[in-house]
């Protein structure tokens, strides 16, 4: 009963398309999941999030066949809006999600569209700028920020709204590493901290993996991987994914096949670590 | 040649640029034409246009499309048709502005390869980028800036393994070298830069080899 | 000349006591201060006008920008006495140079309003006297992202251009057929842009209740009612008893 997204042989066609966007998805996801979803580009994960806050069939204009089931709301039924509350949507580019010229009227924007009344207005704005650390940018107009406060402001002004989902197409492909990866963390926090059901678009897999509790891997419009990432990346024959592993999974694979297999497949360089300790020390008690 | 004496247009006779975001540029009726704009402005002859334009076509694997609309294009294909673009007029230096922003594995993949084989033509490569990835396997020169000024200029080896540079230019280190750092006490260098030394040591401590 | 135009109209954020004040105060000194510029027929009053905004200026901490404006249509204005001068019969050089002094009194003015009062405080007063959310909206997202469209025009140029394109180049008709390689891909973009910003809008529930609640609203405060109250009066009293100084 904890199901958040329940999708049944959803598929997906663009008005000005011949060719399904999705293809006979069937999914299920439950609250509080890290779920990592990638494939190659124009493979169909974009048009899966856009359905998930309901922007795919509203917004873009085809035709939507299936069943789908976003916290009990059924998605073609259901005004953008209305889904918008629960789901929080951060884009790829944050200059585009930010319109106004501060940050403040950025964070209050939402919950004013929802007539919220000004003392809850106040006090989620206060709450959530503390929580992601831009209280002191409040004042400042979003332009005057670097990507990365963008990106956290981007985020900031969905959270308000108190979202039980968030979802994020690539929001780290305009940032620097390190600002991607603080980015990441933040996320990882509030899916910890709050229980915030989170699905994530990302091509570079090592900054996600580590803190994904499921990988979707789609091409062509379909699924082709679904499950934990420890159980998907022992599989053997998962060549789609060859350009895609972090150098800790390339290596484990790698030892695999020269007969050296690990106990985990490690999904960052300090698993790395830590399984390669544990097998060191089997080894030397075997002898 | 004087940067500060020549205009533009002379300059990028010689010095291509391929830019992040090919939407800023692509406006032409067809693929061709896109490709031929560039030798038109430098008033190649016609044949030669021809002969360019299909080689570039061709090398960028876009003879297919030639007749269709650039905005028709997916956006890998349009990433593809820019750098068609500039390889058209055989520049001596090419630069690349932000490649892999944003680009899928193979992708990223079939670019380096595309580097590679630009390098074997003699050609000048200049890549912009923050991607340590792409950049730690593939090249042997690395310039870092941070604040308008140049910070350090060498090998990888010296520059990506560096974490104190590293932390004042916002970078990570490369996979390789992460994995190298998180292992403590197994006796691997701290400069390891490629994938496969850090197998051949990994698998070497394996076998009881060392240590 | 067009981008330092802008730099002497695009709002800084900076604390004065012209910034402070309600944007429907401003407004009310501004269309008073036209009202004077178009009314006066004294070329002494109308520097005195110069003088005062001179001083708005300084109370408004712009001065430099200020002065940017002006100095960026200050050939402009030599081209408006010129053409007066040429054209009128009677009292040529007064009449000239009322015209030219006029223009550059509306710059001045219209300047130091748009320097110091935040667009979006601009809207919210428009939003006061009744203007439609949708459309005070509009006019925010359009002053925000004038820096992007300048961004993006920039960017293009440069692209093309390393491509060879060269603007100058040729007569009239090719001066404007080398414009289209550029017009084409900023049209794409930024109608591209514009149906990313419409999902950002629609993804933070825009439009869900008829009646949304309006975080920060303007209030009138006393020192404003002053000011407005002083300013009517005074202007008031100079039109309506037209002294021979005016």
């Amino acid at each position: 009963m904890n199901s958040v997204i329940y999708f049944r042989d959803v598929s997906f066609k663009y008005s000005n398309s011949e060719q399904f966007a999705l293809k006979d998805i069937n999914l299920n996801i439950n609250k509080g999941e890290f779920v990592l979803i990638t494939g190659p580009s124009g493979c169909g994960k974009s048009t899966l999030c856009r359905i998930i806050n309901g922007l795919i069939p509203h917004f873009y204009g085809g035709t939507l066949t299936g069943e789908a089931i976003v916290l009990g709301y059924d998605v073609s039924r259901t005004p953008t809006y209305v889904l918008a509350r629960y789901v929080g949507m951060v884009f790829q580019n944050p200059e585009n999600q930010l319109f106004l010229s501060s940050v403040e009227k950025e964070l209050a924007f939402g919950l004013e569209n929802l007539s919220i009344p000004k003392p809850e207005i106040e006090k989620r704005v206060q709450e959530v700028a503390q929580l992601m650390n831009i209280e002191t940018l409040l004042d400042k107009a979003p332009y005057e920020l670097s990507g990365g406060q963008q990106q956290k402001v981007a985020i900031a002004s969905v959270l308000v709204m108190y979202p039980k989902i968030l979802v994020l197409d690539e929001p780290t492909s305009n940032l620097d590493p390190r600002s991607a990866m603080e980015i990441i963390d933040l996320i990882f926090r509030l899916n910890k901290k709050f229980g915030i059901t989170v699905i994530i678009i990302e091509h570079r897999l090592e900054l996600v993996l580590e803190k994904t509790t499921r990988l979707i891997f789609i091409n062509k419009g379909r699924i082709i991987y679904d499950g934990d990432p420890r159980k998907i990346l022992k599989k053997e024959d998962i060549d789609e994914l060859e350009f895609y592993l972090p150098k800790s999974v390339k290596l484990y694979r790698d030892l695999k096949r020269i007969g050296i297999e690990l106990p985990d497949v490690p999904l960052s360089p300090s698993e790395l670590a830590t399984v390669l300790r544990g097998e060191l020390k089997r080894r030397r008690l075997l002898k | 040649m004087d940067t500060r004496q020549c205009s533009v247009a002379e300059l990028s006779r010689h010095v291509g640029i391929v830019f992040q975001n090919p939407d800023h540029q692509l406006f032409a009726e067809t693929v061709e034409k896109e490709v031929a704009f560039a030798l038109e402005n430098f008033g190649f002859s016609r044949e030669l246009i021809r002969k360019r334009t299909n080689w570039a076509l061709k090398l960028m694997g876009l003879t297919m499309m030639r007749h269709r609309s650039p905005f028709t294009l997916s956006d890998g294909e349009k990433r593809r048709l820019a750098i068609a673009c500039i390889l058209a007029y055989d520049p001596e230096i090419i630069v690349f502005d932000e490649p892999t922003a944003g680009q899928d594995g193979l992708q990223k993949e079939k670019l380096g390869e595309l580097i590679k084989l630009l390098l074997t033509q003699n050609k000048t490569i200049i890549v912009v980028t923050h991607d340590i990835e792409f950049v730690s396997e593939r090249f042997k020169r690395v310039v870092v800036m941070s604040r308008g000024r140049i910070i350090a200029d060498g090998h990888p080896r010296e520059i990506l393994t560096d974490e104190k540079l590293l932390i004042s230019a916002n970078l990570l280190p490369p996979q390789a070298t992460q994995c190298a750092w998180e292992l403590r006490g197994f006796n691997i260098p701290k400069n390891i830069l490629y994938y496969y030394e850090l197998k051949t040591r990994i698998v070497k401590i394996l076998l009881g080899m060392m240590r | 000349m067009s981008t330092s135009l802008l730099r002497g109209f695009v709002y800084k954020r900076k604390s004065s006591v012209l910034h402070r004040l309600d944007p429907r105060t401003k407004a009310i000194i501004l269309i008073s201060a036209v009202a004077l510029i178009f009314t006066s027929v004294k070329v002494s009053f109308l520097l005195l006008l110069l003088f005062v905004s001179m001083f708005l200026a300084y109370v408004g901490r712009v001065l430099r920008e200020w002065l940017h404006s002006l100095k960026s249509v200050f050939l402009f204005s030599i081209f408006i006495f010129v053409m007066n001068y040429l054209t009128v019969y009677n009292d040529k050089l007064l009449y000239s140079l009322l015209m030219a002094l006029r223009f550059i009194l509306l710059t001045s003015f219209f300047s130091i309003f748009f320097l110091t009062t935040n667009p979006d405080d601009f809207a919210q007063a428009l939003l006061k006297v009744g203007v439609p959310y949708e459309y005070t909206l509009t006019f925010t997202m359009a002053i925000r992202f004038v820096p992007t469209l300048a961004r993006d025009i920039q960017l293009i140029i440069d692209s093309q251009r390393s491509r060879g394109l060269e603007l100058e180049k040729g007569n009239i008709i090719t001066k404007v057929k080398n414009y289209i390689p550029i017009l084409i891909p900023l049209m794409i973009l930024e109608i591209r842009r514009s149906i990313m910003i419409a999902e950002a809008l629609e993804a933070r529930a825009f439009g869900a209740v008829r009646k949304r609640t309006f975080y920060r609203e303007l209030h009138l405060s006393r020192i404003d009612i002053i000011i407005m109250t002083c300013t009517l009066v005074t202007v008031a009293l100079i039109l309506l008893l037209k002294p021979q100084w005016f």
